[in-house]
């Protein structure tokens, strides 16, 4: 669980349940989320993200600050998709920021800040 | 500058004394049990037969006699601190720790994780919420939902309008989910 900001706006922010996927090279998150955080959605540079059956998702790249509340602030530049998507990606750009272990079996995961 | 780091690497690496390189969760190495759960600054864990050590970059733990007490916690953190990294790096005057043998490889330290609950801190009361609510939540398949503590404030297909009617409702911080179809045949991936 995520808190989402504008960098330029910080009272606009959001909370957003991402899911952490090791196969994204990018994050991904709603279209529709960037313009309520007062962002101009189109402004950001062009992205294509590929899925598994080759298609693809066209995003906008928009920097945002990301608060967590055990690990703190971080800063990001995340793709925000044209098109609806049903549940948004943390990929491995936040993976970057932290370290990330899965004991799936227990259905816990394990984050730190020592990336 | 550049001449002085390599010296302090190597001091630091002289200092890591038989620390067992154990990692997971509420196992300190070291042949000692880690049973808390309250990370905080200021909390006292009892912890004897280990007089002394100061470690830590992200937490300083400092244990005078038979006590350890979280000293620090690391910048930006809140008050819920339940990822810790611990470096072994001891005090030269520290005594070694009991049940000893192994020296930590990666001379780097271990790093301990409190086991976590599912949904801790932001939005708990909301997740623990959709976890015992799943069927409710199926009135609203393939809408986007607006949650706040144990009420629904907005439903929608379109999030914009959830989104605005939250904020009209005074949340400056709108939690707003997708609630996805239930089909058993339905794998879910990232994309």
């Amino acid at each position: 669980m995520l808190r989402v900001s504008n960098p330029a706006q910080p009272d606009l922010s959001l909370d957003v349940d991402a899911y952490l996927d090791s196969g994204a090279q990018r994050s991904l998150f709603n279209g529709w989320r960037a313009q309520t955080l007062g962002l101009n959605l189109l402004d950001g540079e062009t992205k294509l993200y590929g899925s598994t059956s080759s298609s693809y998702v066209e995003a906008r790249l928009h920097r945002v600050n990301l608060h967590h509340e055990n690990l703190g602030d971080f800063e990001l530049e995340v793709g925000f998709s044209l098109v609806q998507i049903q549940r948004e990606l943390l990929g491995r750009d936040f993976f970057n920021l932290v370290q990330i272990g899965f004991r799936e079996r227990q259905l816990e995961y394990y984050l730190n800040t020592t990336p | 500058m550049a001449v002085l780091q390599p010296a302090i690497e190597d001091e630091r690496k002289a200092r890591l004394t038989n620390i067992s390189p154990t990692i997971g969760v509420g196992s300190l190495g070291c042949g000692l049990t880690m049973s808390w759960t309250d990370w905080r600054v200021g909390t006292e864990i009892r912890f004897p037969d280990v007089p002394h050590a100061t470690l830590g970059e992200f937490v300083s733990i400092h244990w005078p006699t038979d006590r350890l007490v979280v000293e620090q916690g690391p910048s930006g953190m809140h008050s819920r601190v339940d990822t810790v990294t611990i470096f072994a790096g001891r005090e030269p005057s520290a005594p070694r720790l009991p049940n000893t043998g192994v020296t930590d490889p990666s001379g780097r330290g271990m790093t301990l994780t409190e086991r976590r609950s599912p949904a801790p801190g932001l939005r708990e009361r909301e997740l623990e919420w959709r976890r015992t609510h799943a069927e409710t939540l199926r009135q609203f398949e393939n809408e986007w939902v607006a949650l706040e503590g144990e009420e629904i404030i907005a439903h929608n297909r379109d999030p914009v309008q959830v989104f605005e009617e939250a904020r009209r409702r005074g949340i400056r911080s709108p939690y707003i989910f997708y609630v996805e179809p239930t089909d058993e045949n339905i794998v879910r991936i990232g994309l």
